[in-house]
């Protein structure tokens, strides 16, 4: 298994933190606040 | 698909700038455990080990 040989650690540490950061970034611009902007519009709607 | 539309100026470095900072000190903290355990006598005469590349020979134990 290679997760488990020295010689690719920093590989596998780089390209897990790129992809966790890329992860986080569509999430919070993208993503997130779409579903914020949907539950806060539910919120504020009222019946007349 | 997955309700993409616009960008939001969400805030990315001002909340998540210690995380980063982690993930850079948790990179080179693995790069010197790595480079240790490649040293050890399990690894130290693995073909896959870099130090072949640079000329390095075989070594006894």
């Amino acid at each position: 298994m290679p997760q488990l040989v020295p010689f690719y650690f920093t590989n596998q540490i780089f390209y897990g933190f790129a992809s966790l950061s890329v992860i986080v970034y569509l999430f919070s611009i993208y993503i997130l606040p779409h579903y914020l902007e949907i539950y806060v519009t539910r919120i504020f709607i009222t019946k007349t | 698909a997955f309700g993409i539309r616009r960008a939001y100026p969400t805030p990315i470095v001002k909340p998540l700038w210690p995380y980063a900072v982690g993930g850079v000190i948790t990179f080179f903290l693995f790069a010197k455990a790595a480079n240790a355990s490649m040293n050890t006598e399990e690894f130290i005469n693995d073909p896959r080990n870099p130090r072949f590349k640079a000329g390095g020979v075989k070594e006894e134990h």
